[in-house]
């Protein structure tokens, strides 16, 4: 069969990998396998290069795509290759959600514990790894290990939660589920005029709601202002004033792919973001799945940013480190970085996966063209700051750190490199971030 | 691997003491705690390292005239990162004039040909394993048509023009670029106390255009690009115009 070699993309268009998919990792191919080693992959919806392995194979998940819900446990079983939104209309089905969901539904299972995703959920319930059970992997011989968050293999588990894929495929995971009466959000917007004003609303909002998130304005003079949103699920009460939606499914509007060029200018930001601050607050019933993933509205809105592409760049700061946000804002407007999409989140607990991003504290996070004549700059001054500060940088949307960065961030990664090299004795499983990270 | 802004992080000098193999160095875009690995004769770490004082930098003494050797300088330069740049700049100017056709040809097709298409070979297998990054390999625009006053220099630097050219369509297919550049008369250790003609360059200028060509996968990079047109036009031109272009 001729191998079909294949030009695959991070889903900031920044980077790229000339790469061959591959269904299975077997015995009859795995000394071929090894030769530039393997990435099991998702929906391609990392933003830098943790998905991307040059010259070698992408491990494809789309055969684990079962789902069995269990209504007495509240759990559920779920393939690795299941996209979220799937498994959303599923749950949603017998009044079920998921505890922690991100930004975007377009992620798989695996992807979600690959990278350890977190939501606007994080202050009370975490990351996605701490609702996890059980991981079924597949090791780089070709074994397939249960792994649980305590006992034997309780390092195992918790090296592949957030281990970016580097320690074997996920096949399959039992998750935590919580009861949900209805698909409705009860939200309530408020807005602030500078960071000082939204770190205290943070503090009552968290108080107040099981979901919080807030938009910032990053654009000249006006960076630092913004609106908080708050959300919790509803009773069946609260809902009897609005016809659910459940049968319907979200609209969504694809942009046409000759619109390949960038027209996301600094004045496009701006009048944006003016548009944005001064919408109408919202404050009501919102379903849950447009709550949650706003942007997948628009399924393919990365193109905004043209060929040229864009980074996502997402850092977390301890929570006693929350007045240098506004210096890090002042980074961002010295250097005239615009964005229409910063957010900006507080987090809860850190969470237990030994590269897991989160950490107590605030996170936010920025897109960023890649026309920007001092992107490289930038970045350097803010993980500069980040490290001083004690901070970190989320490697699902990374693209640009070093193997010393990350010793810098990631406290126990020597730990996590001597997990990975018991799990992974051949390093079969390798991509082009574990490559510029020297970590595979 | 590069990063989310195309910088480099390990680039590759074949010729580590060549003044425009250094300059191209200094105008690649480098990533944060790039290595840059120089390979040569008589190379003092100090005195490279104080010219790249933000990379890591990497000496690997070796003698190209002793290319069977090659296999030894590729299991130094670490098989376990993947290479973002080679470039084999390194070259022998010899003396000129027909009288020492014999004397020069040896060392002209061992320096000039012979060793860097091998170091060429070698190359091209690493980057058609790894499916990414740039090869650039120094020719120059003597190898265009034989001239009175260096046309041993010029055949071994045809030859390897003519090698790299014709690796171009399958670099392609296996996502890594290939690059020739040709530079005019560069003003450098090489070429001291001959008089620079027209349209002589310094090494900085062939940097530039250099990096100019292989950021924009440019197959063959003239310095200055001025010599394009005129080596067009002198290709063509008959001999009793061209000889008297000694």
């Amino acid at each position: 069969m001729k191998t079909v070699w294949v030009i695959n993309r991070g889903w900031g268009n920044n980077l790229f990998s000339f790469s061959k998919q591959t269904s299975n990792l077997s015995n009859e191919n795995h000394n071929e396998l090894l030769r530039r080693g393997v990435v099991p992959i998702g929906n391609g919806r990392s933003y830098g290069d943790s998905a991307l392995n040059s010259g070698g194979d992408l491990l494809s998940s789309n055969n684990y795509n079962q789902i069995i819900i269990n209504e007495a446990t509240n759990t559920a079983l779920v393939g690795s290759g299941v996209i979220l939104e799937k498994l959303e209309q599923e749950l949603l089905k017998y009044n079920l959600f998921l505890p922690v969901v991100p930004g975007t539904a377009q992620i798989t299972i695996g992807g979600a514990i690959a990278s350890d995703v977190h939501g606007k959920s994080h202050h009370h319930n975490g990351s996605f790894g701490d609702q996890l059970l059980k991981i079924k992997l597949l090791t780089s011989t070709c074994q397939e290990l249960e792994l649980f968050p305590t006992g034997e293999y309780a390092n195992f588990f918790w090296a592949t939660v957030g281990g970016m894929g580097l320690t074997g495929q996920i096949l399959e995971a039992e998750i935590r589920l919580i009861k949900v009466e209805n698909e409705l959000i009860s939200v309530e917007e408020q807005r602030f005029t500078n960071i000082s004003q939204a770190i205290d609303l943070f503090d009552n909002f968290n108080k107040k709601f099981l979901y919080t998130v807030a938009w910032l304005d990053i654009s000249g003079g006006s960076t630092g202002r913004g609106i908080i949103s708050g959300g919790n699920h509803t009773s069946i009460v609260d809902c009897k004033k609005k016809k659910s939606e459940f049968s319907k499914s979200i609209k969504k509007l694809f942009l046409p792919k000759t619109l390949y060029f960038n027209f996301v200018s600094n004045l496009f930001i701006r009048i944006f973001n003016i548009i944005w601050y001064y919408k109408p607050k919202k404050r009501g019933l919102v379903e849950i799945r447009k709550f949650m993933h706003p942007l997948d509205a628009i399924p393919n809105w990365n193109i905004v940013y043209g060929r040229k592409g864009f980074i996502q760049y997402q850092f977390v700061i301890p929570t006693e480190q929350a007045d240098s946000l506004q210096e890090i804002l002042l980074i961002l407007r010295t250097n005239k970085v615009f964005s229409f999409l910063c957010v900006l989140k507080k987090f809860g607990r850190h969470s237990k996966g030994f590269l897991s991003f989160p950490i107590e504290g605030w996170t936010m996070t920025i897109d960023i063209s890649r026309k920007h004549p001092n992107l490289s700059q930038v970045i350097a001054l803010l993980d500069e700051r980040i490290i001083e500060l004690g901070g970190r940088v989320y490697l699902a949307k990374d693209s640009f750190l070093t193997r010393k960065d990350l010793e810098s961030m990631y406290k126990k990664l020597d730990l996590w490199i001597e997990i990975k090299k018991k799990m992974d004795p051949d390093t079969l499983w390798k991509s082009d971030q574990g490559r510029r990270l020297d970590i595979c | 691997m590069l990063n989310g802004a195309g910088q480099f992080q390990n680039v590759v000098l074949f010729g580590g003491n060549s003044d425009i193999g250094l300059a191209i160095l200094k105008k690649l875009p480098m990533a944060r705690d790039s290595t840059l690995i120089l390979a040569g004769r008589n190379l003092n770490y100090n005195e490279v390292a104080s010219k790249f004082p933000e990379s890591n930098v990497e000496i690997i003494e070796f003698d190209f005239e002793n290319i069977d050797k090659i296999d030894i300088l590729f299991s130094t330069i670490s098989k376990q990162r993947d290479i973002d740049v080679a470039i084999l700049a390194y070259g022998y100017l010899g003396e000129v004039g027909t009288d020492t056709l014999l004397r020069e040809i040896n060392q002209q097709i061992l320096i000039n040909y012979y060793g860097p298409a091998m170091l060429f070979s070698k190359l091209f297998e690493i980057f058609r394993n790894q499916k990414h990054g740039k090869i650039l390999v120094i020719t120059s625009v003597a190898g265009i048509r034989p001239r009175i006053s260096n046309f041993v220099y010029g055949s071994a630097k045809s030859g390897l023009d003519f090698l790299v050219r014709g690796s171009q369509n399958e670099s392609k297919k296996n996502n890594f670029t290939v690059s020739v550049l040709r530079p005019g008369f560069v003003e450098s250790k090489m070429t001291q106390g001959l008089k620079p003609p027209a349209f002589s360059v310094k090494p900085d200028r062939v940097a530039e255009d250099a990096v100019k060509g292989l950021l924009r996968q440019k197959k063959i990079i003239y310095s200055p690009a001025i010599l394009n047109y005129i080596f067009t036009l002198l290709r063509f031109s008959p001999d009793f115009i061209f000889n008297k272009l000694k």
